[in-house]
């Protein structure tokens, strides 16, 4: 355990930061937001129910409308708390994170002969595979944290997914696509948050080789995010448009994770990010395929920080 | 054991840094190699612990090619240029961490190597608070722990004091009698006379027996 906390703490923080701030807005800022519209209602009611009122253009509203639509479903407490909350600005940041804890896992064995100590023990390919799994353990921070957020939702939620009856419930967000996957929504919404996840980790393991900071590393994989964003929305956007007259930009959209559910054909978005990883996969094999050629990059890094 | 090198090339952007080298390296012998800075002779132990790989030529132990680009040769121990360990851990924990990959001594093997290096009582300062001679016992620790039959020693006394020299040199001589084939590399011919078998001088490439007339 203490060697799990020791190895693992910037992680950690970082998750348990976020999920504090997810929890104090949900039964903060967005429980008495809902409480104040109940209130409301029961305030409406008794004003109704008074004959001088009734005639009144709010009652005739209120008696022809119903109440207003306090209660909401769990998938509308989760959208608010991805669009209303401080989190809002998680997809920003998120592919920063990854790339960062990706890179600090690899540049132990990239500052340090270790590596060299490691290759006379063990083969290049296994010990490949144990720091790219090191790395890409990172891919499961973010899913186990809105994991943890959804849980919150479930119970101010009270677990209702019946969409049916609210006006204000997530109906007015969602497609009826992914509303009729229901409780399964998180999964899908996990897994998404999954594949780009891995996208971050490839660019992050692509740019380990590309200069010797760690610092300009981690900066570097986050402008070639930013680049791999411009590249599918804007040019393949634009030629899309000008050649076939459809607009793919928000299959395109790499910056915002969330809005997934912005995308009419979840199948086409989910191809598009699965040839991006295959793409970059075959980059990054390209890269340290080599082991002499790995080497004499780790010692050319070990004279440059000596 | 032997160690057989057959007309070995190396080269780095179409300059030879090793020209067509063969020689024969048996069990039993401590071999030094003296040569000049750039004369090939860290590089030559390189191709010999699989860590670069020559561009023709060959590296057998006992007719066993490790050189495949992956591989690695089986029961060796390095101990070659400035030593870099990860620095937020301990000695003990650098040397743990190499030790778990192949599982073959415990916490008794970690020890003995560092009682034989005399670092023993500084196991526990983080590696970043290491003076250089205490990151070059730390290396060396780190190639005799798990009892390879062939070490590999590229410039192993640099900034260690003469009384654990002394000590490393007999646990080598001790080494030479249980069989195993030494090979140390160096600049200074003086590190070796007291404790080589056979000396090798490599000079651009090129390996040779010593002049003793130098």
């Amino acid at each position: 355990m203490k060697n799990f906390l020791k190895k693992n703490y910037i992680a950690l923080i970082i998750a348990i930061v976020i999920i504090v701030i997810g929890y104090i807005y949900l039964f903060g800022p967005f429980k008495s937001n809902q409480i104040d519209l109940k209130k409301y209602n029961d305030s409406l009611t008794l004003f109704c129910q008074k004959e001088e009122n009734i005639n009144s253009e709010i009652c005739r509203d209120f008696s022809l409308n119903g109440p207003f639509k306090g209660d909401v479903d769990v998938l509308y407490i989760f959208y608010n708390l991805l669009t209303d909350s401080p989190l809002s600005y998680l997809p920003l940041i998120i592919a920063f994170i990854i790339s960062f804890l990706s890179l600090k896992e690899f540049s132990k064995f990239f500052n340090s002969s270790m590596a060299k100590l490691i290759l006379i023990r063990e083969k290049y390919s296994l010990f490949l595979k144990k720091i790219f799994l090191s790395s890409f353990k990172y891919v499961f921070l973010f899913p186990i944290i809105f994991l943890i957020l959804y849980v919150g939702c479930l119970i101010l939620g009270n677990f209702n997914f019946d969409i049916s009856k609210y006006a204000t419930s997530s109906i007015a967000i969602f497609s009826f696509t992914y509303l009729s996957l229901k409780s399964k929504f998180i999964l899908l919404f996990l897994f998404n948050i999954i594949i780009n996840s891995i996208i971050y980790v490839l660019l992050a393991l692509i740019t380990a080789r590309i200069t010797n900071s760690f610092y300009i590393n981690v900066i570097l994989s986050y402008i070639l995010y930013f680049i791999l964003d411009i590249i599918g929305e804007v040019f393949i956007g634009l030629i899309s448009i000008i050649l076939l007259n459809i607009d793919p930009h928000s299959y395109f959209n790499f910056l915002d994770i969330f809005s997934f559910y912005d995308i009419p054909n979840y199948f086409i978005y989910l191809g598009i990010r699965l040839l991006v990883i295959f793409i970059l996969g075959v980059t990054t094999y390209i890269i340290y395929y080599n082991k002499e050629k790995f080497i004499q990059f780790i010692e050319r890094k070990w004279e440059i920080l000596k | 054991m032997i160690l057989k090198i057959n007309n070995l090339v190396k080269k780095f952007k179409n300059e030879e840094v090793i020209k067509s080298l063969s020689y024969d390296f048996k069990s039993g012998n401590i071999y030094g190699i003296v040569g000049r800075n750039g004369s090939g002779k860290s590089v030559l132990l390189k191709v010999i612990a699989g860590l670069y790989k020559q561009d023709s030529g060959d590296v057998l132990f006992d007719g066993i090619n490790y050189n495949d680009g992956n591989n690695f040769p089986k029961n060796i121990g390095i101990a070659i240029e400035e030593p870099a360990f990860i620095n937020d851990l301990t000695g003990y924990e650098n040397l743990k961490l190499l030790a778990s990959i192949q599982n073959k001594i415990g916490k008794d093997g970690i020890l003995d190597s560092l009682t034989i290096v005399n670092l023993v009582n500084d196991k526990d300062k983080l590696y970043k608070k290491y003076s250089l001679g205490m990151k070059q016992k730390l290396s060396l620790a780190q190639a005799f722990m798990e009892k390879p039959n062939v070490l590999l020693l590229d410039e192993p006394f640099n900034g260690i004091e003469r009384v654990s020299v002394e000590k490393i040199k007999a646990y080598l001589k001790k080494l030479k009698k249980q069989n195993k084939l030494i090979i140390i590399t160096t600049h200074i011919k003086d590190d070796l006379v007291d404790l080589c078998d056979i000396l090798l001088e490599i000079d651009e490439g090129v390996l040779k027996e010593y002049d003793n007339k130098k």
